[in-house]
């Protein structure tokens, strides 16, 4: 018995705090399986399936966070891992709503309810997203930006762009990320509005080093009031800008998307296509590119 | 020698200030030109009060602004992570209202005692108005928390650089695993602010966190104990765009903008909001030079292999690009233990990675050999990066091939020193016993444009050494002198008479103590402990054994636990010694570090059948030595084996 505790205590405590602290991947991995093999705990599963994420072996963290639980079938950690595991599955919502629905307290609530409005995003479940968005919001005022920014990108696919703009400038007052007042002055832009993020765009092309994105952001202001002139010339402005900071064969793919939507906005369609294609073939995420995706 | 002596009075120095009030001692954070935090831990109730001035023997004005922090079960509105002793305050001083580039001292108070000594060192320095032309210089260090030896040379190392050549760091930059294994407050405690105490105590130390300090602390929420101890700008305050978070943060620092990211816990993808952050920040900083540091390095082979794991894959693939449009010198990281800097790079994001195409300058970059690497004056996109990976801060080093833009490859802790002046970065790796094994520097004027080299310089392939084996124990041997056996020891004063007196059979050791083997402090691997770290670093023991008559004595070796070295006497007689160059006792020099790893070496001993007295009583004597007064563990553990 005192054994075993002894095994338990050195597979728990001191090899994941020593032996296993600084070693390559699959040498942690070699020295996880030894000690599974003595004696299997969740918390070593689940250290090696952290350790198959790493190496992107996704399968291999699956098994193995899947065996965690039946070691351990309450073990909330293991449990969050899976559902960021196993992505938008149907499995992965259902550990979410249960681990939702085992929360104690509100704290407890918050990373299942923000992981199954994310699955439900990416399943195109936008009301259901929506729903635990709102309610995250409300349940915690000082709520992670992250959260603004889904229940933002949910709006915006079901082409509420105003809605999405109030959402993002509050977030943006209350934790003064530059992130959430571009995309808020994005946003606003999509929704036709320019009134209130027209002064802070011309005065982010007024100081910045590199304009190009500030540029368009005002083509797009100007295009909303139909001054054809101003957003020809920003856009004249923007490309040329671009032109010197592509790198041709290892681009910053960022840029691309930019020069893509400068394109589109210019009426150079086929260019636009191409780097609409060219960001689709990428590693690019599509939300990356969505302002081109729409202006196509 | 010299070393030797400078450690030992470093080490002195560093024990003689220890203010026993303190839990964690002051620190500095948040500089900017006009402000700065100071930052101490206590594990009592005080009232709390800093004062600074612009002389030590003035400090007529106290901070207005100190916040406490406590732990979450007393309901604080600030509270510590939940790991902290219940009874720890945390209190964070703003002093503001500063005037730039100026240097003040200052102290801390319990109501009207004083708590921190009228001692020069307690002092910071603001810095400069943002875009003016004050040099910077600046220490990177990365992958040191362990709390061991080798960190504590590798600090040493950089103190008496300084010393020597009459320097004072601007800030250090820790690029993460700055407290082995977990990061809790315990760990960042004794493993890094124990460690640099003497430095943080004057010099800002900016952090970006480590997938140890991970395990305990979370960069979207901020909370944990990496957050405890660190006070980052979030909000822009020291330049640079808010951030929101802690976890990913830019400050400036005269005509230099600095980057932090966290490669670790948080969306690295171009649509996650740290790009999008650094992005918007890129386009707004008019600076002359950037540098970047995070953790994962986007180009190693170290411990690490950049073309197999994610999180340093995506940094190459996602956030490099951006860096590099974005016009970035110098790219600090840390993670894989070991010592690389790369060629002039530009545009290497495949996996895996190619040197063809992606090197704009294959040469060594050094001033003294084949000249510094040029690049335009000012921030200009695709320009040319230098990538350094400075995982070597502490723990052990290894190396699991050859990266192919690398220029330099260096298996030896140690650190980096980087100054940036005129229109020159000049980066030096200065390693645990202080010397400079790598020097790059990169000339910023006019306009330089590159052509990336098609079939650049590139590094010898890796061969890795064959293991070398040592005597192996006999098995079956008899155990003469056994594990944990009781032996006599002195410590704390050497033995009187002649060097070597001590160890003949008939020396008086009744005033020695007793105890059993081993012997040492640290790494949990002694039986009898031994007070002497910052005290003393030799340590006296001897036994009697009784030799069988008949005894096989070309059989007879002596298996030794140990760190760092040792000399062994068989009545009287020198019979080996392990990791000391010369001389014995007091006047013993030229150690060499070595960690006992809880492992018995063996060493047969030869020529030493003049020396024993079969069926008679004969004796061991050992003299232990620790490498400095300042090294965190040593152990002497000795059994002597009569093989068959």
């Amino acid at each position: 018995m005192l054994r075993s505790r002894f095994l338990v205590f050195v597979a728990t405590v001191i090899l994941p705090a020593t032996a296993l602290g600084h070693n390559d991947v699959s040498e942690t991995i070699e020295a996880l399986s030894a000690q599974i093999a003595k004696v299997p705990t969740a918390d070593l599963y689940h250290q090696r399936a952290t350790e198959f994420l790493a190496l992107r072996e996704s399968a291999h963290a699956i098994e193995d966070l899947r065996t965690a639980l039946q070691l351990e079938p309450k073990n909330r950690p293991v449990k969050i891992s899976l559902i960021r595991a196993l992505k938008k599955s149907d499995e992965a919502l259902l550990i979410a709503y249960q681990l939702l629905a085992a929360a104690d307290s509100p704290p407890a609530a918050l990373a299942p309810a923000y992981l199954a409005a994310n699955i439900h995003h990416l399943r195109h479940e936008n009301e259901d997203a929506l729903t635990l968005c709102t309610q995250l919001q409300e349940l915690f005022p000082s709520h992670s930006t992250e959260i603004d920014l889904l229940h933002a990108e949910i709006l915006l696919d079901l082409r509420q762009p105003a809605k999405a703009a109030t959402i993002l400038k509050k977030s943006w007052q209350r934790t003064n990320s530059i992130v959430l007042r571009n995309n808020w002055i994005d946003t606003s832009l999509t929704a036709g509005q320019t009134h209130e993020v027209l002064p802070l765009i011309n005065q982010e092309v007024a100081s910045s080093r590199f304009r190009s994105s500030w540029l368009i952001r005002r083509a797009r202001a100007a295009l909303i009031h139909d001054d054809q002139k101003q957003a020809r010339s920003d856009l004249q402005a923007a490309l040329t800008e671009l032109t010197g900071r592509i790198r041709p064969d290892q681009p910053d793919l960022t840029l691309i998307a930019d020069r893509g939507l400068a394109l589109a906005l210019f009426g150079r369609t086929n260019a636009a296509r191409a780097d609409h294609e060219r960001l689709k073939k990428s590693i690019l995420p599509p939300s990356s590119y969505r302002l081109l995706t729409e202006a196509l | 020698m010299k070393f030797l002596l400078f450690l030992f009075l470093t080490s002195l120095v560093a024990t003689a200030e220890t203010v026993p009030a303190f839990s964690r001692q002051p620190y500095l954070q948040l500089a900017t030109h006009d402000s700065i935090r100071v930052v101490w831990r206590t594990r009592m109730e005080i009232k709390p009060r800093v004062v600074y001035g612009r002389t030590l023997s003035e400090l007529p004005i106290a901070a207005k602004e100190i916040l406490t922090r406590t732990h979450p079960s007393l309901q604080a509105k600030n509270p510590l992570f939940k790991d902290a002793p219940v009874d720890t305050r945390q209190f964070e001083a703003t002093i503001d209202g500063l005037k730039p580039a100026t240097t003040y001292y200052y102290a801390i108070y319990d109501g009207d005692t004083r708590l921190t000594p009228a001692d020069k060192s307690y002092h910071f320095k603001t810095n400069p108005v943002p875009d003016s032309d004050t040099p910077v210089y600046f220490w990177v260090v990365g992958d040191s928390g362990t709390g061991g030896k080798k960190q504590a040379m590798v600090h040493d190392a950089m103190v008496k650089h300084n010393a020597d050549h009459d320097r004072d760091l601007d800030f250090y930059i820790h690029v993460g695993d700055m407290a082995y294994g977990s990061g809790t407050n315990q760990e960042f405690s004794d493993r890094f602010f124990k460690m640099y105490e003497p430095t943080l105590r004057n010099t800002v130390v900016w952090p970006s966190m480590g997938n140890h300090e991970g395990k305990t602390s979370k960069g979207d929420s901020g909370v944990g104990p990496y957050y405890d101890a660190y006070i980052c700008p979030s909000q822009g305050q020291a330049g640079g765009l808010p951030s929101g978070k802690e976890a990913y943060y830019s400050f400036d620092f005269g005509k230099v903008h600095f980057i932090c990211l966290d490669s670790h816990d948080l969306d690295r993808r171009p649509t996650g909001e740290m790009a999008q952050w650094l992005k918007a920040d890129l386009e707004k900083t008019k600076a002359e030079f950037l540098v970047a540091f995070f953790h994962h390095p986007p180009y190693t082979k170290g411990s690490h292999d950049s073309d197999r794991e994610g999180q340093l894959i995506e940094m190459r693939e996602y956030i490099m690009p951006i860096l590099e449009s974005g016009g970035v010198d110098l790219v600090f990281t840390g993670h894989s233990h070991i010592y690389e800097r790369s060629m002039l790079i530009d545009g290497a994001y495949h996996t895996p990675s190619i040197a063809k195409g992606v090197i704009l300058d294959d040469r060594d970059g050094d001033p003294k050999g084949d000249g510094p690497y040029k690049k335009s004056a000012g921030l200009n996109p695709n320009n040319g990066t230098i990538s350094v990976t400075t995982g070597h801060g502490g723990t052990t080093n290894r190396r699991s091939g050859t990266h192919p833009l690398m220029r330099r490859i260096i298996l030896d802790n140690g650190s980096c020193l980087i100054t940036i002046k005129g229109d020159t970065i000049t980066g030096e790796m200065l390693n645990l016993n202080a010397e400079i094994l790598d020097t790059f520097a990169i000339h910023k004027s006019g306009v330089v444009e590159h052509t990336p080299i098609l079939d650049p310089w590139q590094p010898e392939p890796y061969r890795p050494k064959k293991k070398i084996v040592g005597p192996v124990a006999p098995k079956n041997a008899t155990e003469l002198i056994a594990k944990n056996a009781e032996w006599s020891y002195l410590g704390g004063s050497h033995p009187a008479g002649d060097p070597i007196d001590w160890a003949a059979p008939d020396y008086d050791i009744s005033q020695w103590k007793v105890g059993k083997s081993g012997f040492g402090y640290g790494d949990n691997d002694d039986t009898t402990e031994i007070d002497m770290r910052g005290k003393f670093t030799t340590l006296y023991i001897r036994r009697e054994f009784e030799l069988p008559k008949g005894a096989n004595l070309n059989k007879l070796g002596l298996a030794v636990s140990y760190d760092d070295a040792f000399i062994a006497y068989l009545n009287g007689h020198e019979v080996h010694r392990q990791g000391v160059d010369k001389e014995q006792g007091a006047s013993a020099a030229g150690f060499t570090n070595h960690d006992a790893n809880k492992t018995f070496a063996y060493f047969p001993l030869k020529g030493i059948s003049k020396i024993l007295k079969p069926g008679q009583k004969n004796v061991l004597a050992i003299e232990g030595h620790n490498v400095n007064l300042k090294s965190s563990d040593f152990t002497l553990h000795p059994r002597l084996l009569l093989g068959k």
